[in-house]
C-alpha cells in the first residue's frame, strides 16, 4: 500500500489519540460497562490500521516492527494463562483477587453501575491481557498482509 | 442413550481413521466432514445446541473450501449431469431437509427457556462472587474463561497462519 494524500495523513494524525483513548477506556472499564478486551482491542487495532492505510505499510513497518507486535501478543497470552494458573490453589481460572481488598479487590457498592474501577479481582487484568493480544494480533495480521501485497506487486512488475 | 453415544464415537473414530488413510483426496475430505458432523450430533445430544450449530456451520464451510480446492487442483469433472437432473436432485435434498426439520424442530427446547438453569445463578450471585458489575464480562472471563482461552488460541493460530504464509518475500521479487 502506498502513501495517501496529506489531507488523509493529517486527519489520521488528529484522530489517532482519540481512538486510542477510547479503545483503552473500553478495555480498562470492561468489568463495569459494555465492552472488554476483545472489543477495545479491536478499536485500538483499527486506529493503528487507519495509520497504516494513511501512511502505507512500508513506512508503518519502519515505526512498528512485526517483532514488537509478536512480543506484545505473547505477553498478552502468557499473562492470561498465568493469571489462570495463579488461581490454581482452588481451581484453574479461579478469581483469587475478588473481594480480598488490595489490587482490584473492592466489593462493588449497591446500585446501578456506580463505576467503582477497583473491583472484580482478576477480570480487569485478564481484560488487559486479552486486549494486548487482540491489538497485537489484528495489527500484525494487517501489517503482514499489507507488506505481502506490496512485495507481490513489486515481483509482478519485475516479471513483466 | 449410552449405546447411541458409543455408536457415534465409534463412527467418529472410524471416519477420522478413514480421513487419514484414504488415498483419494475427495473421499478423505468427505470422511473428515462426516467426522465433524457426527461430533456436532454428539454436542447436540449433550445439550449444547449452540456448539452444535457452530460445529455444523464450520464443518460445512471447511468441507466446501476443501472440495473446491480439490476439484480445482486435481480433478477435471469429465461428465456433468444435465441441468434438469441437478434440479430434481436439489429439490429432493431440500424436501428431505424440510421433512427432517419438520420432525426435529418441535423436539428442540423452546427459545429462551434452556434446559440448564445455571444462568439464574449467575444473575443472583455474579456480583458477589466475581465483584464485576458487568455480568457479561464476569461470564466471559470468570465462569466461562475456558471459552475465552479458546478464542485467544484461535486468534493466535490465525496470526501464525497469516505470518507463515505471507511473511516470506517471494523469490525473484522485491
Amino acid at each position: 500500500m502506498s502513501e495517501m494524500s496529506k489531507i488523509v495523513r493529517s486527519i489520521s494524525n488528529l484522530l489517532l489519540p482519540f481512538i486510542l483513548i477510547y479503545g483503552f477506556y473500553i478495555i480498562l472499564h470492561g468489568h463495569l460497562t459494555p465492552g472488554g478486551g476483545f472489543q477495545g482491542g479491536a478499536v485500538v487495532a483499527s486506529g493503528l490500521v487507519m495509520v497504516l492505510v494513511a501512511y502505507g505499510s512500508e513506512r508503518f513497518a519502519s515505526w512498528v516492527k512485526e517483532k514488537h507486535l509478536s512480543v506484545l501478543e505473547s505477553i498478552g497470552a502468557l499473562g492470561f494463562i498465568s493469571l489462570a494458573f495463579l488461581g490454581l490453589s482452588t481451581a484453574f481460572f479461579y478469581n483469587f483477587l475478588a473481594g480480598k481488598g488490595g489490587l482490584f479487590g473492592d466489593i462493588p457498592p449497591e446500585g446501578s453501575n456506580p463505576g467503582a474501577l477497583n473491583t472484580a479481582g482478576t477480570l480487569p487484568l485478564m481484560n488487559l491481557a486479552v486486549g494486548l493480544k487482540v491489538i497485537a494480533g489484528l495489527a500484525s495480521i494487517v501489517l503482514v498482509m499489507g507488506l505481502a501485497s506490496h512485495y507481490f506487486k513489486q515481483g509482478g512488475e519485475n516479471d513483466t | 442413550m449410552d449405546l447411541l453415544m458409543g455408536f457415534l464415537f465409534i463412527v467418529i473414530i472410524a471416519s477420522a481413521i478413514a480421513a487419514v488413510e484414504l488415498k483419494d483426496l475427495l473421499a478423505a475430505a468427505l470422511a473428515l466432514g462426516a467426522c465433524g458432523f457426527f461430533i456436532g450430533v454428539v454436542f447436540f445430544l449433550m445439550m449444547a445446541p449452540d456448539l452444535a450449530i457452530v460445529q455444523f456451520v464450520v464443518e460445512t464451510l471447511t468441507l466446501f473450501v476443501l472440495v473446491i480446492a480439490i476439484t480445482r487442483t486435481h480433478r477435471r469433472s469429465a461428465r456433468s449431469e444435465p441441468v434438469r437432473i441437478r434440479a430434481v436432485l436439489g429439490v429432493i435434498v431440500i424436501c428431505i431437509f424440510l421433512l427432517f426439520s419438520f420432525f426435529v424442530i418441535p423436539l428442540m427446547t423452546e427459545f429462551g427457556s434452556p434446559d440448564q438453569r445455571v444462568s439464574q445463578h449467575y444473575i443472583d450471585r455474579g456480583i458477589e462472587e466475581t465483584g464485576s458489575e458487568n455480568l457479561v464480562t464476569s461470564v466471559l472471563l470468570d465462569y466461562r474463561a475456558y471459552d475465552t482461552l479458546g478464542e485467544i488460541i484461535v486468534l493466535f493460530v490465525s496470526v501464525l497462519a497469516v505470518s507463515l504464509i505471507l511473511r516470506e518475500k517471494p523469490k525473484g521479487g522485491g
